[in-house]
């Protein structure tokens, strides 16, 4: 499955992928995340209770983000499983400027295994599209109030 | 002297089952019952790096959680059933529960038993398992090239198991070719998907050191001998027995990892075990067909095949089970179908893709390589400018020809391969809509209308031990016989049909007659319900049975009547002397003297067992027309007639016969419209549920126009052909070739089946490009 | 297909249910026809602690008469939409669309609210209450609300309605006279859901130009949605055959397409048009 999205920020692209890699502001942004801990640098474990509409599961799994190269792009790893099945994914995100704002273009291919992609699939692109919005979304607001209190 | 055989006849099983007095498998509860459920990979192709039961072990009413460590000495692996001829590669076998690694996505990981079947299910949820995922294959194109990821590691290569068969000049064919007709088929991964799903029952009994298992299938013997090659137990006898089946269609043939599972189970817990399947775990547990096939025939300008070449994949998914290489046997030996052609090389390779693994499913290889040729026929049509069936005509084997050995060494029998496209024609007002046609395109507007024909001759019986069958005939005292058949029904009728054949060789009523199966132990060997050979092996068998009761029973009315045994007639439930019927006496009255004078010991009354044993298949031929409208806007596909002649033999019920075709026909057309077993690149299911796979519904289904024509065969006494498997052996690719037709208007190729509205759609829309 | 433990209540009132529900909000689901929901909960997809059941609450099955038009209560099976007299009457696209709804078995279970409040994005009926302008009217005991439908199909799966309210009423306003409308629906072969389904209502006026059109789409994007453009481009027109193609062809503009392995982006998009087309003209001959 592919997963693209473009998500316009205020502010400087190094400010901007700062919060993106900050492992705080990614603990507060995975939607329905319920724990996130370091192993390691780079490589995180977290539980997160995901849904959509009465479908709800919680999943647990590892957040890794690798190849952080500065105000320009790094390499997100996900790998998640739970009763419902699993998430693997893999995603560039590229941080770059224009017109004065920042634009943050992800393009990503994940694979949904379980029962959840045997009954799901035709929402699959559409419940990870709302999920990765939110996701986005948060981030926004966290580029934001980084902004205001620097 | 056919008093019920050829009768229209009402099916004996339908009223316990319209009823819901039918017995399966769910229906079962012996004392002291446990529940298994099965953990199954959601990875397509993975390490297993650790399994933890403990949790579930913990649950309360939780009896056991078993692994592949389990096993380990004492269940092996799932043998298959190999062919002469044929090469494949050992260390594919399927293994009972996965070993260090998953090759599909509903591979048997873990089986968890608990007192019920909702704990069980509860606790599944807590095993956990962690996958290593590697990469994966599912496409037999890339599976077969060099350099493509490996299903089995140690065998070095994805290609596991080859047939090649030829005949003729081959070289020489395509030397005097006007044209060569070069092109590449496609036919689908299916879920044969019974109405009844998998399912057992084991029990075992430590005295007597027997493991009865109770399984819905089409075979108990070949389970049992299935099972004995398995078991490294000290048990000494298996017994298998089929309550009723909810059709099988090939895929209940196969011993499969959850009933070997429940035989451990039962061994190791002492308590019977039971499990049963639900509809998305059968929807990837075996699957069928999954074809490629590159095909060159060498022709003439006047449309005769000179020669024919034909490379097939066939898919096998990541291991073999019991009837993995039948259909790439039946496949690569049955190419030719019912035409003259002197000189052919076919190979069928069968490769291993990370998908689950495969067998027969009506029809078994048959209805595969018939689409190649009978698309090529059309094609061939298209490229001398001939009409679709008279370029059949002209390559059909005439009757004069019969018996006809084809270059794969195929042996025709007999009949009259010519005659059901006659007839078919006629049905179908073949003409009437080449005209419409011609006016629909000549308008250039509306509806495309396209018309399919297909060919095609079907053989039954099978191949080495299933030519033989056993039908032990018990007449009781009382004058009532019960037919005890290794044959395995599930849905054919086989009681009302073999009864009609016993109560006319007895001349007594089918009532008279019970008909007894599924039981391993009932008859002492046997082969079940496969390659339509119930009727032509088993039903002769049963004919040979009954014949057999007859002539002692002669014997013992010829005394009481005066007369020489071969001058004694049954008929009308009497027994007389040929030409003075006033002088009888009663069946009922001959079977008591007979029991007086039978051995002591066994079933009172008489008993003899009939056996059976067909030379060699023997071959039906059918002729379908399919007449079909394509909404070139949507990609819709309407029926505007469909046509069904098939030369089955002599019927002995055509009410079963017709509603054989209709079922065939049914899974034909769902197989050219609609079914496909879908999965993503990495392995997962796409069409994994009924919400996606397309089974054709009522709906769905055209008014089917349905004759018969009844050559007899010298095979067997009744003179019958088989009618099973045939009728999807010819639909799927009359399908195709008229919604071809349809499309050749727009000067467009036909897709690949099956024809989705998308597809088609995409395919006009994308002429081109 | 055994769900994980859940608790039942079969509440007789509103009021109870509305109690229970707001007592439990994060754990219960409604109950009405269950034919989404107990699918979801057999596959342990769903595993809601508690299941309120709508079925014995009184008062919420009912097709009456109500300002020229008609009220409809959320637990009006599709069967009842179906063979309802009243619906025949008033609107019968709604009961050609109930007929079309999964088969006999879903449509004698699944409820008109059960859809709606559901919102599947390959459901039937919502593109038929948008383009007849219907309302849905919820409740959470203290405060009841009514939504048109064009605002209450939001996203995938996705409505206004909170975890404490209750969807209990669907009104469907009075057609005017000179009003045709049908819905076509391109089925999901194996499962009938739409691949893409479009209602279309056309109001001719006295010169026979089209007054008014409506044009509620599902199954195309992620949700139903009234597809505003080519409305606007038919209403004032002639419905010519020209003008019916050049309207359906702007029926995608601003629905995000989604995919499946039933229909591609490419193909819905299509689809849409194709049935956009034949609605309208299906619609204009019944409205003439
Ligand atoms: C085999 C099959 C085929 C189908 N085919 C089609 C088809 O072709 N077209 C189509 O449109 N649909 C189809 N459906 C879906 C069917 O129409 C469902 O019944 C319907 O979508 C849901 O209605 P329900 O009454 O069954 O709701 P339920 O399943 O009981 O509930 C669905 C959801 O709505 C909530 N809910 C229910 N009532 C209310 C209420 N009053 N207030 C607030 N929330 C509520 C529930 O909590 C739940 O989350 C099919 C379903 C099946 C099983």
């Amino acid at each position: 499955m592919q997963v693209t999205g473009s998500y316009t920020f205020d502010g400087l692209p190094s400010d901007v992928w700062a919060v993106l890699v900050d492992p705080d502001a990614v603990a507060d942004c995975v939607p329905g995340c319920k724990s996130f801990k370091a192993m390691g640098s780079d490589k995180y474990r977290a539980i997160m209770a995901i849904g959509i509409a009465s479908v709800k599961g919680q999943y647990e799994g590892t957040v890794s983000i690798l190849d952080q190269r500065p105000g320009e792009s790094f390499r997100l790893v996900l790998e998640g499983s739970g009763t419902p099945g699993f998430v693997r994914g893999e995603g560039v995100v590229n941080v770059v400027e224009k017109g004065g704002k920042t634009q943050v273009d992800v393009t990503g291919d994940a694979e949904v295994g379980g029962i959840i992609g045997r009954v799901g699939h035709r929402i699959l692109g559409r419940a990870s599209k709302l999920l990765i919005d939110e996701y986005f979304k948060c981030m926004r607001k966290k580029v934001a109030s980084t902004r205001v209190g620097s | 002297m056919t008093t019920y055989t050829g009768q229209w006849m009402l099916r004996r099983e339908d009223t316990p089952l319209l009823t819901g007095n039918g017995s399966f498998i769910e229906d079962m509860a012996p004392p002291g019952l446990l529940h298994a459920t099965a953990l199954r990979s959601v990875y397509a192709h993975a390490l297993i790096t650790r399994i933890d039961t403990t949790a579930a072990l913990a649950m309360p009413g939780v009896v056991s959680v078993i692994t592949s460590d389990d096993l380990e000495g004492s269940v092996g692996d799932l043998s298959t059933v190999g062919r002469p001829g044929m090469e494949w590669v050992e260390g594919a076998n399927h293994p009972v529960l996965a070993r260090g690694k998953v090759g599909y996505v509903g591979q048997l990981v873990a089986v968890v038993v608990a007192e019920s079947l909702s704990i069980a299910r509860d606790a599944v949820d807590l095993v956990r398992v962690d996958y290593e995922p590697l990469p994966v294959v599912m496409d037999i194109t890339e599976a077969a090239k060099d350099g493509s990821p490996l299903v089995h590691e140690h065998i070095g290569t994805n290609l596991g198991a080859s047939l090649r068969v030829a005949g003729g000049d081959l070289d020489a064919a395509f030397a005097r070719a006007d044209h060569v007709i070069d092109e590449h088929f496609e036919v689908p991964r299916l879920s044969p998907a019974p109405l009844e799903g998998r399912g057992a029952i084991a029990q075992y009994d430590p005295e007597q050191r027997t493991m009865t298992l109770w399984m819905t299938t089409q075979g108990g013997h070949h389970i049992k001998e299935l099972l004995e090659e398995t078991f490294n137990l000290p048990i000494e006898h298996f017994r298998v027995m089929a309550p009723d089946v909810g059709g099988g269609f090939g895929m209940k043939h196969h011993l499969y990892p959850e009933d070997a599972s429940l035989c451990y189970l039962a061994y190791k817990l002492g308590r019977p075990v039971k499990w049963v399947e639900e509809r998305m775990e059968n929807m990837v547990a075996s699957h069928a067909r999954g074809f490629a096939t590159h095909v060159q025939a060498a022709i003439d300008n006047e449309g005769h095949i000179l020669g024919f070449r034909a490379r097939q994949l066939a898919d096998m998914g990541a291991y073999y089970i019991a009837g993995t290489l039948t259909p790439i046997n039946v496949a690569a030996r049955r190419m030719l179908g019912p035409y003259l052609i002197d000189a052919a090389d076919i190979e069928c390779v069968g490769v291993f893709t990370n998908l689950p693994p495969t067998g027969p499913f009506r029809g078994a290889g048959q209805p595969e390589s018939t689409f190649c040729v009978e698309r090529t026929m059309d094609i061939i049509a298209a490229k001398v400018g001939l009409d679709p069936v008279e370029v059949r005509r002209r390559n059909l084997v005439p009757p004069s020809a019969l018996p006809y050995t084809t270059a794969t060494g195929m042996r025709y029998d007999s009949g009259d391969f010519i005659a059901p496209m006659n007839r078919a024609i006629e049905l179908a007002d073949y003409d009437r809509w080449r005209d419409a046609q011609r006016m629909q395109r000549a308008e250039n507007k509306g509806k495309l209308i396209g018309i399919g024909v297909a060919t095609a001759c079907k053989a039954a019986g099978g191949g080495g031990a299933s030519f033989t069958s056993d039908a032990r005939v018990v007449v009781t005292p009382q004058g009532k016989v019960k037919v005890y058949t290794e044959v395995s029904p599930h849905g054919q009728g086989i009681e009302t049909v073999f009864s009609q054949i016993a109560a006319d060789v007895l001349g007594i009523t089918p009532a008279d007659v019970q008909v007894l199966h599924g039981d391993s132990d009932m008859v002492f060997r046997g082969q079940g319900t496969f390659a339509s050979r119930s009727l032509t092996v088993g039903g002769s068998a049963t004919h040979v049975g009954a014949t057999e009761a007859r002539n002692v029973l002669a014997g013992v009315a010829a005394q009481k009547l005066g007369c020489a045994p071969e001058e004694v007639e049954f008929k009308d439930s009497k027994v007389y002397k040929r030409g003075t019927p006033g002088q009888s006496i009663s069946f009922a009255e001959v079977a008591a003297a007979a029991s007086a004078t039978a051995q002591p010991g066994g079933e009172p009354g008489i008993e003899v067992t009939g056996t059976f044993v067909l030379e060699d298949n023997v071959f039906s031929s059918m002729a379908h027309i399919a007449v079909v409208e394509v909404d070139p806007d949507t990609g819709c596909i309407r029926f505007l007639r469909y046509v069904a002649v098939h030369d089955c033999g002599p019927m002995v019920n055509p009410m079963i016969v017709e509603g054989q075709v209709h079922g065939g026909i049914a899974q034909g057309l769902g197989e050219a419209l609609g079914e496909v077993m879908a999965y993503t690149r990495e392995g997962q299911p796409l069409t994994g549920s009924l919400m996606d796979y397309h089974l054709p519904l009522a709906e769905d289904m055209p008014e089917i126009i349905f004759e018969t024509v009844n050559t007899v065969s010298p095979m067997n006494p009744l003179g019958v052909r088989g009618i099973g498997e045939a009728p999807t052996v010819a639909a799927p690719v009359a399908v195709a070739n008229a919604v071809a037709d349809a499309l050749s208007s727009l000067g467009v190729r036909v897709p690949n089946i099956p024809l989705t509205p998308m597809r088609v759609w995409n395919a006009i829309h994308h002429a081109g490009s | 297909m055994i769900p994980a433990q859940f608790e039942y209540a079969a509440p007789s009132s509103l009021e109870e249910a509305l109690s229970l529900l707001c007592k439990n909000k994060d754990d219960a689901k409604l109950l009405a026809g269950g034919h989404s929901l107990l699918p979801m909960m057999k596959l342990r997809l769903a595993q809601p602690g508690l299941l309120i059941d709508l079925g014995k609450v009184t008062g919420l099955s009912y097709v009456r008469e109500k300002d020229g038009g008609l009220a409809i209560g959320a637990m009006t099976t599709y069967q009842t939409l179906e063979h309802d007299p009243l619906v025949a009457s008033y609107f019968p696209v709604l009961a050609e669309a109930a007929g079309v709804v999964g088969d006999v078995q879903v449509r004698n279970r699944g409820t008109i609210g059960g859809a709606s409040a559901h919102a599947d994005p390959a459901a039937d009926l919502p593109a038929v209450l948008i383009a007849l302008e219907a309302s849905f009217t919820a409740t959470n005991g203290r405060r009841e609300r009514s939504v048109p439908a064009d605002r209450f199909f939001k996203d995938a799966f996705l409505t206004p309605l909170s975890e404490t309210e209750i969807l209990t009423e669907i009104t469907v306003p009075a057609l005017s006279k000179g009003s045709g409308a049908v819905y076509h629906k391109l089925p999901n072969l194996a499962s009938r859901f739409a691949v893409v389904g479009v209602a279309a209502v056309v109001t001719l006026d006295g010169q026979g130009l089209c007054e008014r059109v409506r044009i509620g789409v599902t199954g195309a994007g992620p949700n139903a949605t009234r597809a505003k453009t080519a409305e606007r481009y038919l209403e004032g027109k002639e419905p010519t055959e020209k003008n019916l193609a050049a309207a359906a062809q702007r029926a995608t503009k601003g629905i995000e397409l989604q995919a499946d392995y039933h229909g591609s982006e490419e193909y819905r998009e299509a689809m849409t048009r194709v049935f956009t087309q034949r609605a309208l003209a299906e619609a204009v001959s019944r409205a003439g």
